[in-house]
């Protein structure tokens, strides 16, 4: 009986060890767990957005670019298209704009093949045509925030930091060069506070210089984009107690619209 | 050699068709030496041949293949050259040697004069060595020579020890002479007279006497023996002392009162044989008839192949040698495709772009109409032109099932010919990439829907006319319910079972509504970019878990993953979504997709399908579907030509 007893521990004590074995395999490796730790998790280009309560809602839908935005179908590019027209979503549902938001939708669903992300924002199309049908444009700012989430969990936790840096990219890209836009058209300096992003161009910048996929780096759209982002990153830093000039938000237009250009070519 | 003799509408032709089992009588039995015929249906029938009043060829076989074909679909465990003998020695027995090759056309064509298609229509009963021939009006618009050559061939059958039924409305003297026995039938199926044909004058003596008009006329027929003088006696009218014909009223018509009624032939006759028939025959009913049942042959596998192949090889050379169908096939599907997409090439934007056409969702449904118009229209006169071959080759046991099939066989092949042109053309001109194998599979699947329904169609109608009749309420269906047109949401809601579907429970059994569906999201997810990028994805995948098991280390990954990002980009390159996609049929399924994923229920136009727990690409769940839909279709036809064909 106490050999039986003893057999029967030396085998579950085995498959113990077996099974903590197996779990260990399923841990990143150190070198693994570091490169995913230095790619820096963004905010929302919400923040940006909020200035947007103090404006009228025609003047929010006039800053919703009339063409809407198209590239070469490719992966980097398409990541960075996402990610604008995420923010042109943001933007348009704002100011209410039900056929420009039709327009958007149509053209996030034909990205979403190359970067794998068909049932993320079919789900948010679906969602989206809903809610315009519906006139219920709170839920609609909240589920495009959702959504967006959601694409951004996806990529991060499919280790694809290079598309979810590129795609934020673009949503921020967007996000300032329309604010600024708007701002230009109605200049205040108090307004253009919400500019004042220096942290989050700071962290994007580091993560798009991070980004050593051979593919990537080599593309010249890609390293323009990053040369301007720098740019920007580097006007955004000269501001005056968190404000900037007249002449900075003009400039930040002119270099948002160079880096969308960028990848148009 | 029985003639059996009668005015038109007496029922000779009826009683032949009863005799030969081809159609059942409602009361009174047939026996054969005293067994009862339909209870030893399947013996008597191996030994019973019919040749009916129609033709029963087919116009665009030679006249060789017509008997060859006939023999090798019943006996088809023979060696070959044993049934080749077999059909020339038939081929010169009717004397139609030098005809062999001859196509044997169209009755109006004249490739083979009145009496030669009659004896060739002998000859294919004469390949199974009958020992009774039923034959209908075998000399009915004949020529005199034609007649008598037919009555020479079948009274040296007669000398052969065969038993030869005939009708026959009015033969000549010679003729006359010629047979053994004369059955004369009267209105309403009534018997005048059974007899030998020089016994039959005299019978009819005693009426002569009575005539009083006409009677030296009647007479003068009597010294020449035609067959005149008994219908002169049989139907002799009856006079008024003033000369005058007397009228009657029967079944609501005014017609000259007969002297003699039918009534009063079958009673004399009854008086003449009843008592020679009870001295003579017993007749044997049903009892002792057990002994004569015999199980039906099973055919072996390889019988069954031969036989089928058999099947398929006519069906095959009567398509390819009908000049319509070939026109049809091979211009009207392309010239379709042309007038088609030409039509719809439209877009908003100066230079055209399928990317951008609207007109995409249009095309796609057009076209499934028109291949389910085409399937029908190749299919739908096929029973219905066979339809007295077919009876007649039910009756030899011929398997229903391997006709029925090598017609489907043929049809769909000429379907997918048609499939193959039509998409080759359009594609051309609509700038459509990356969809040839399910816009080819689709359009062939509503082709053979067209087919299966056409085939179904033919099985049941009689008459060339409801064909006209019936086509609109096939079609209008597949139109109004294939989800083009209308939508869904917008039907009457009482075609809604349960509320909450989104699609009408009657509209699942529309199979244009599965078609459609099927392609539109092949057409939205399914093109060659999505297929080639789908196995990167999975690559993708299969990296991403290398990793994060730890078999693969950060730079193998990241070396895979630039050359993943290599694979997409030469994707995107050789098949631009931009132009392989379009626009407004991507948006479309997209948000269908969306909603499926949202309420984790069916929708219509949606990429997926939800069956169960599992999930579903539509364009494969949808082909299944259509596959399920004409094999049902296919069993229906099947069971009416099996059990519920009949005259």
């Amino acid at each position: 009986m106490k050999t039986r007893l003893i057999i029967a521990m030396v085998l579950i004590l085995m498959l113990f060890l077996f099974a903590c074995k197996k779990k260990a395999e399923q841990v990143p490796n150190p070198e693994m767990a570091e490169q995913i730790t230095t790619f820096a998790p963004l905010p929302s280009f919400k923040e940006v957005y909020s200035t947007l309560e103090q404006v009228q809602v025609k003047d929010i839908s006039a800053a919703v670019p009339a063409t809407t935005y198209k590239t070469k179908q490719e992966d980097v590019r398409n990541a960075f298209s996402l990610g604008l027209l995420t923010a042109d979503a943001v933007l348009a549902a704002k100011g209410r704009n039900k056929s420009k938001l039709s327009d958007i939708s149509s053209q996030m669903m034909t990205l979403t093949s190359l970067l794998g992300l068909e049932s993320e924002v079919n789900r948010l199309g679906d969602d989206m045509k809903t809610m315009i049908e519906n006139d219920d444009w709170e839920n609609l700012d909240k589920a495009l925030d959702a959504h967006k989430e959601e694409v951004e969990l996806k990529l991060w936790e499919s280790e694809n930091f290079d598309n979810y840096t590129i795609m934020l990219m673009g949503g921020w890209v967007e996000a300032a060069n329309r604010i600024a836009w708007l701002i230009n058209q109605n200049y205040s300096a108090d307004r253009t506070k919400v500019l004042a992003q220096k942290g989050t161009f700071s962290h994007l910048l580091s993560n798009l210089k991070q980004i050593e996929t051979e593919y990537i780096v080599e593309q010249e759209a890609f390293s323009k984009a990053v040369t301007l982002t720098e740019e920007l990153k580097n006007l955004l830093d000269q501001d005056t107690d968190s404000t900037y000039t007249k002449e900075q938000i003009g400039e930040i237009v002119t270099k948002t619209d160079a880096i969308k250009a960028a990848f148009q070519e | 050699m029985v003639a059996i003799m009668g005015q038109s509408g007496c029922g000779k032709s009826t009683l032949t068709k009863v005799l030969s089992t081809e159609i059942n009588p409602s009361y009174g039995q047939i026996t054969v030496d005293g067994k009862d015929l339909y209870s030893n249906i399947n013996y008597f029938l191996e030994h019973m041949a019919y040749v009916p009043q129609d033709d029963l060829l087919y116009p665009n076989l030679s006249v060789n293949e017509n008997l060859w074909y006939r023999i090798r679909l019943r006996m088809p465990h023979i060696q070959q050259a044993l049934l080749k003998q077999k059909v020339n020695n038939i081929l010169n027995q009717v004397g139609l040697s030098h005809h062999r090759d001859t196509i044997v056309g169209e009755f109006k064509k004249k490739n083979l004069s009145g009496g030669e298609r009659k004896r060739l229509n002998i000859a294919l009963e004469l390949l199974f060595e009958p020992t009774i021939i039923i034959c209908d009006e075998p000399t009915s618009g004949l020529s005199f020579n034609d007649a008598e050559q037919i009555i020479d061939i079948l009274t040296t059958l007669c000398q052969q020890g065969k038993i030869v039924i005939i009708t026959i409305h009015q033969p000549n003297s010679s003729i006359y002479r010629k047979f053994d026995r004369v059955l004369m039938m009267d209105m309403g199926g009534k018997l005048a007279f059974y007899g030998n044909p020089t016994e039959s004058f005299p019978y009819f003596d005693e009426e002569l006497s009575q005539l009083t008009i006409r009677r030296a006329e009647i007479e003068r027929k009597r010294q020449l023996m035609t067959s005149d003088y008994f219908y002169d006696i049989i139907t002799y009218p009856e006079f008024t002392s003033r000369g005058d014909p007397v009228y009657e009223q029967y079944q609501k018509q005014v017609q000259q009162k007969r002297r003699f009624s039918p009534d009063y032939w079958r009673d004399k006759f009854k008086r003449k044989m009843l008592f020679e028939l009870m001295q003579n025959e017993s007749p044997d009913t049903g009892g002792r008839a057990a002994g004569f049942k015999r199980i039906k042959k099973r055919l072996s596998p390889r019988s069954y192949l031969v036989s089928l192949w058999s099947f398929i090889s006519r069906s095959f050379r009567m398509k390819i040698r009908n000049n319509t169908n070939n026109l049809i096939t091979f211009f009207e599907a392309p010239l379709l495709g042309l007038i088609i997409s030409f039509i719809l090439r439209f877009t908003t934007s100066g230079s055209y772009s399928y990317h951008d056409n609207s007109n995409i969702f249009i095309y796609i449904f057009v076209s499934i109409i028109a291949f389910i118009f085409l399937g029908m229209s190749n299919s739908i006169e096929e029973i219905l032109r066979e339809r007295k071959i077919i009876l007649r080759e039910r009756l030899m046991n011929l398997k229903m099932s391997s006709y029925q099939l090598s017609k489907l066989l043929i049809l769909a092949l000429f379907g997918l010919i048609q499939a193959i042109l039509y998409h080759f053309i359009a594609a051309l001109v609509l700038d459509i990439r990356g969809l040839a194998f399910y816009n080819v599979m689709y359009f062939f699947f509503a082709s053979l829907i067209g087919n299966s329904l056409g085939l179904l169609t033919s099985a049941f109608i009689k008459e060339n006319r409801a064909i006209i009749n019936l086509l609109p309420l096939i079609l209008i269906p597949q139109i109004i319910f294939g989800g083009a047109v209308i939508e869904f949401e917008r039907m009457n809601r009482s075609l809604k079972l349960y509320e909450k579907h989104p699609v009408p429970e009657v509209v699942q059994l529309i199979p244009s509504r599965w078609l459609f569906e099927g392609l539109t999201t092949a057409y939205a997810k399914n093109t060659k970019f999505h297929r080639a990028l789908a196995r990167v994805q999975k690559k993708e995948l299969t990296y991403l878990q290398n990793f994060r098991n730890a078999t693969m280390n950060y730079d193998e990954f990241q070396t895979k993953r630039s050359e993943l990002y290599h694979a997409k980009s030469e994707i995107a390159e050789k098949w631009d979504p931009d132009q392989i996609m379009n626009s407004y049929l991507n948006s479309a399924v997209s948000l269908m997709d969306g909603r499926v994923l949202n309420s984790d229920r069916n929708e219509f136009l949606s990429s997926y399908k939800l069956l169960g727990t599992k999930r579903h690409r539509t364009w494969t769940f949808n082909a299944m579907v259509i596959l399920f839909y004409v094999l049902c279709l296919n069993l229906i036809t099947w069971t009416k030509l099996k059990y519920f064909f009949k005259e």
